[in-house]
């Protein structure tokens, strides 16, 4: 991970984002994806406490693995 | 399967067969049950590789199959539950596909229905209204929808049951008219290489025209779809397609394109460049009361405690609800054996046959039955629990916890479904993406006690430990956990790791469940146990009375009988554990059948009926040997059902084996620590 990209991990419980990408795993980076989760997609996080994270995706609310957040960067 | 009918032309009356097919949580459930009311034919039962249920519809006096096909958000090989709806849609000729659109989602839910008609199905669109707090703030253009995609859109609203025939008028018009070929330009950069791949598979006999189109093979092999790769890769002349796919994504990538990636960001823009002229701005409002039951539920500290109050609320449910009525079903079926005993003599019967009646058939269901109270309320409960939108929540609370077992929040379920039945528990795995997960799941998931097992520990402790009943049993439920979550450890170091981390699951909005669904749902699980009681267990039941009665002329149960000899010869191993005798090892080798079938076999090898059973017990087994009697029959092997739900699963024999073997030495060598350690201290 390069020094000063944010990730999807370092937002805070309550922060509006946009993706910028989705980096490594293929698999992972398809099915975000078709969720309709990629490049300018506005994300709200609604928890970010340490666990799995909250985020409200168009409608839906989605429960992602910090894994998964640390892939996805974001502004 | 060969190439697709040709489902052009006059279907006059012939049979019609509709899919239904959309996101989870759209209500498509609720429009299935909308729409085949009691007429529905329940799922399948292990064995069959396909999880899909089928009703009909009455429709003007024609006959209309509808078939109710997994959840998907896309037609890609990304969980398995999603694999079966691709396989059915791309091999299966359903005359129409009913694909429920959540209006509140829209972009989303159409990205399936793309791919849907990008595989040549023949859509019709259920718009419906599932929130309605964005009813009033979304504003969707129905007709025009329709035209943009050109396929039949009908709006809905699956709960209030509103535009079901108008939906099912629809799609019988568009299963009888032609299908409309579909193409989205994905730019010259992929159309190239498209065309070239077309143009190969057209030539390869084995794949032209073996798949909805050949662009749409194109596409699914230049995406890289594992599960349409593991079928070219069959055909003749495949793996050449498969190496072209892979030199033209190579020259992509080398340009900075990812293919995949491309494909579905273009299918995207399309979407969006549609919806852009038929739907004001989706509103992002959220649910206002979901979101505040979250605040508590989801909560960092208080998640944890409410689960527990959750589930604690479940399993007191269960056992308070179920209690009167399995000593009423019990009681039911010993009176009517002891009238049999009694009738049928006087009505000329055989003593052979009036044994089978009594000793076999009502003695055996009368047990297995005795077990369907229990599985009722449990079920019931998990249903709730689904269809409040909770048991999403649930995977997102024990994420943390699961961790610590190197696997992730979802595969929690399958293990709370354990507490039922292993089957439906076994089968739920289909929803973990991970093939590893999956796999250490199934493994780990017969030492869930399920309530088959539960006669078993009421009848030991009752008889044994009768001031500490309670405790009792649910040491044995937290035996079976421990060695759930030691399994899952072990099994962790020998199947390789995947590297992607893949936690991902949906919270949809919190909902009160709908009577009628929970019913449906309801009668669904328990008519899948009452379907293998009338055959395995029923089976099972014959078999034990045969084995008891033969060779012909022997005192039923006794000694000498075929099952007596076996036993006889195989009870020394249960040395060390405490209970060398033969008649607790005709119990265990029977109660492989199903596990309830222990204490139904105990009842006759002890010549004791459900009453009298404590006592006769207490002849052979110490509280020791009866407590490592419990924990052998907790873990020693799933039953014939679960073995075969394994192997249909894991599509394995070599799984299934270890899982067996594994079983049987776990119990064993457990059964054997807890006499000999027992023995020191009593």
């Amino acid at each position: 991970m390069k020094e000063g990209v944010k990730t999807l991990l370092h937002a805070k419980s309550g922060e509006m984002v946009r993706v910028q990408d989705i980096l490594g795993g293929r698999k992972m980076r398809n099915r975000l994806m078709e969720l309709g989760v990629m490049e300018g997609t506005p994300v709200k996080v609604y928890s970010n406490e340490g666990g799995p994270l909250i985020i409200l995706v168009g409608n839906s609310r989605f429960a992602l693995g910090q894994g998964v957040a640390q892939k996805v960067t974001v502004k | 399967m060969l190439g697709r009918t040709n489902l052009e032309g006059d279907w006059g009356m012939g049979p019609i067969e509709l899919a239904l097919a959309g996101n989870p949580n759209t209500g498509k459930t609720c429009i299935f049950n909308n729409l085949t009311g009691a007429r529905q034919n329940v799922g399948n039962w292990p064995g069959v590789t396909v999880e899909k249920k089928e009703g009909t519809i009455p429709f003007q006096g024609r006959s209309v199959k509808l078939v109710d096909l997994p959840g998907a958000y896309s037609l890609s090989s990304f969980s398995e539950d999603e694999a079966v709806a691709r396989q059915y849609l791309v091999n299966n000729s359903a005359n129409a596909v009913i694909n429920v659109v959540d209006s509140c989602n829209l972009r989303r839910n159409l990205y399936l229905t793309l791919q849907m008609m990008e595989a040549g199905a023949n859509v019709v669109i259920a718009l419906n209204m599932m929130d309605e707090a964005c009813r009033s703030c979304i504003n969707i253009d129905v007709e025009k929808l329709a035209a943009l995609f050109g396929v039949p859109v009908v709006p809905t609203v699956a709960a209030k049951g509103q535009g079901m025939q108008e939906v099912v008028q629809a799609a019988v018009d568009r299963a009888t008219g032609p299908r409309r070929p579909f193409k989205i330009e994905y730019g010259p950069a992929l159309e190239k290489p498209l065309a070239e791949l077309e143009k190969s598979i057209r030539s390869t006999a084995g794949l032209d025209k073996k798949y909805p189109s050949n662009r749409w093979l194109a596409l699914k092999v230049l995406e890289e779809d594992e599960g349409v790769i593991e079928e070219v890769k069959e055909v003749a002349g495949g793996r050449a397609i498969l190496a072209r796919a892979e030199r033209a994504r190579a020259a992509l990538a080398q340009k900075g394109v990812k293919a995949d990636s491309v494909l579905i960001a273009k299918r995207y823009e399309y979407i969006d460049s549609l919806v852009a002229q038929c739907a004001s701005e989706a509103c992002s409002t959220g649910n206002v009361l979901s979101d505040k039951i979250d605040k508590v539920a989801t909560h960092r500290l208080f998640g944890i405690p409410v689960f527990f109050v959750v589930m604690w609320l479940l399993f007191e449910f269960t056992f308070r609800l179920s209690g009167p009525f399995i000593t009423l079903v019990e009681d039911g079926f010993s009176r009517l054996g002891a009238w049999l005993a009694i009738a049928l003599p006087g009505m000329n019967a055989s003593g052979l046959f009036t044994s089978f009646v009594v000793d076999g058939l009502v003695a055996g269901l009368g047990t297995v039955m005795g077990i369907v109270p229990v599985l009722v309320t449990l079920f019931l409960g998990i249903t709730l629990l689904e269809d409040s939108g909770y048991m999403a929540r649930i995977a997102y609370i024990m994420d943390k916890p699961m961790r610590v077992m190197g696997l992730n929040g979802k595969a929690f379920i399958p293990f709370l479904l354990g507490f039922g039945c292993n089957v439906p528990a076994i089968m739920s795995t289909r929803t973990l993406e991970s093939k590893r997960d999956r796999l250490l799941a199934i493994i780990a998931n017969p030492f869930i006690s399920c309530t088959a097992r539960l006669p078993v520990y009421i009848l030991f402790a009752s008889a044994f430990f009768p001031a500490q009943k309670m405790p009792v049993v649910m040491s044995l439920y937290f035996i079976g956990l421990a060695l759930a979550i030691i399994t899952v450890k072990v099994f962790s170091k020998v199947v390789p790791e995947e590297k992607d981390e893949v936690f991902l699951i949906e919270l949809p909005p919190y909902r009160l469940p709908a009577l009628k669904g929970v019913v449906t749902s309801l009668w669904e699980k328990i008519s899948d146990f009452l379907k293998r009681v009338s055959t395995v267990i029923l089976a099972a039941v014959i078999a034990v009375w045969a084995l008891s009665s033969l060779p012909y002329g022997v005192e039923y149960a006794s000694r000498e009988s075929l099952a007596g000899q076996v036993s006889s010869f195989i009870a020394p191993i249960f040395t060390w554990a405490g209970f060398a005798n033969w008649r607790a090892t005709v119990a265990l080798i029977f109660g492989v059948l199903a596990k309830e079938v222990v204490v139904s076999t105990l009842g006759v090898v002890y010549k004791a009926g459900e009453g009298g059973l404590g006592a006769a017990l207490a002849a052979d087994f110490t509280p020791l040997s009866a407590f490592s009697f419990m924990t052998m029959t907790l873990l020693y092997a799933p039953c014939i059902a679960t073995i075969a739900t394994i192997r249909s699963e894991t599509k394995s024999w070599k799984w299934t084996l270890i899982a067996l073997v594994y079983g049987f030495g776990v119990a064993w060598l457990l059964s054997v620590l807890v006499h000999q350690v027992g023995s020191i201290f009593s």
